[in-house]
């Protein structure tokens, strides 16, 4: 165990295969670990701003969602008051029409009824008139008289 | 192994003794070298094909190596530097995968080399004071490196002489700061070369037991040393790291 240049040939060696390590062992290595953990920290980043960003949306959601109800009631609200008025006013108009036809009938009636009344009484007068007549050109003939007023009935009974 | 011709001291010895050609230990310069290759070709497979996508069980492997080595860097050293956390890495990984032979049968190795004729044969390499000492001497050399780089020349030699008790005692101070560097390199390099040439030792112990008997202590000193050239790895790099992290920081 005596030194001898041993030690110098293994100096040597050691200062290569330092060198070769530091070269080409060492920085690849490190460089592909490095990367690695980038990844694994940028996509736990990543992963992370997901989740916030899938929260936000959903709070997000149930605002626009909140909003549709409200803006929906609302629409039903007034669709609702608007069928009411429209029903309102369907109603009175109905009610309107109604009365001015039963005025209108009414009206008719009146004037048919006078009308009516004003021909019976023309009609009563006539046949009074005629009767008369009648009953002057024939009073002598009490048969003929008694056919007359026969005739007469007859006639009221069916008016031309 | 005991048994023939050899006697219990021969039995030692002849494993305590380096395959050496001219001034190199070629048994260590091999073993290092080819454990070092393995630990380069095995890195460099997966960090060519790394990816930040779902890694595959080797570059799990690997990763959790290097960011075990780069937490240990972070923990201790506050500068920026591209070469310390690699150094650590070689460091930690080079240096276990030679303790990690004395775990191979102390015999083992050394009857593969017998077939081919190969006398000695020392598997384990940080057992070796060459290798620890041309560790820790490069980290020495670069702890004074760094000294100059981070506080410059002038910088150095003034907290070389004026530092603990003041300019008028700089004769001391630099005698201080002499034994305060030179400790470094020496425990470092005496620390991890004691551990494993100790273990070694009590491996090659248990191998002149009886047959029947080595599993025993064999099975506790194996599990044991488990421990221990995870450990020295582990501290040669930590100080490396301490020692040039003090290297950056003003004194």
């Amino acid at each position: 165990m005596n030194i001898n240049a041993t030690l110098l040939g293994q100096m040597i060696t050691f200062a290569i295969f330092t060198g070769i390590t530091m070269k080409y062992i060492w920085p690849p290595v490190v460089a592909a670990m490095d990367k690695r953990q980038k990844e694994i920290a940028d996509g736990l980043a990543a992963a992370k701003s997901g989740q916030e960003e899938l929260i936000n949306a959903q709070a997000k959601c149930n605002l626009i969602l909140k909003d549709a109800k409200e803006e929906a009631t609302l629409l039903v609200t007034q669709a609702k008051q608007k069928a009411t008025k429209i029903l309102n006013n369907v109603k009175q108009e109905q009610t309107r029409l109604q009365q001015g036809a039963e005025k209108d009938l009414l009206v008719q009636k009146e004037r048919i009824q006078q009308e009516l009344m004003r021909d019976a009484v023309n009609q009563i007068a006539t046949l009074a008139v005629g009767g008369a007549e009648k009953i002057l050109a024939s009073q002598l003939d009490k048969a003929a008289n008694h056919q007359l007023v026969k005739r007469m009935l007859d006639d009221l009974g069916t008016p031309e | 192994m005991a048994s023939g011709t050899l006697t219990s001291t021969e039995y030692i010895s002849h494993h305590l003794r380096h395959l050496t050609m001219q001034h190199f230990n070629l048994d260590t310069l091999f073993i290092s070298i080819v454990l070092g290759l393995i630990f380069l070709v095995f890195f460099l497979h997966v960090a060519r094909k790394a990816s930040s996508g779902v890694p595959g069980r080797f570059q799990n492997f690997v990763e959790i190596i290097i960011s075990f080595v780069d937490q240990q860097v972070r923990d201790t050293f506050h500068g920026e530097s591209a070469l310390i956390a690699p150094l650590a890495l070689t460091i930690f990984s080079w240096v276990f995968l030679m303790n990690f032979m004395d775990l191979i049968p102390v015999d083992l190795l050394p009857m593969f080399a017998s077939f081919l004729r190969i006398p000695h044969l020392r598997v384990v390499a940080t057992a070796d004071l060459n290798l620890t000492f041309s560790l820790s001497l490069s980290v020495f050399l670069l702890i004074f490196f760094y000294n100059i780089k981070i506080k410059g020349f002038l910088g150095f030699l003034k907290e070389l002489t004026c530092k603990p008790f003041g300019p008028y005692l700089f004769p001391v101070n630099v005698i201080f700061r002499l034994i305060e560097e030179c400790s470094k390199p020496l425990s470092l390099a005496l620390r991890l070369f004691g551990n494993l040439y100790a273990g070694e030792l009590i491996f090659i112990l248990i191998a002149l037991l009886p047959w029947w008997s080595q599993w025993m202590l064999g099975t506790v000193w194996a599990l044991f040393h488990v421990l221990i050239i995870t450990l020295q790895s582990f501290i040669f790099m930590m100080l490396a790291i301490v020692y040039l992290s003090m290297a950056h920081d003003p004194h």
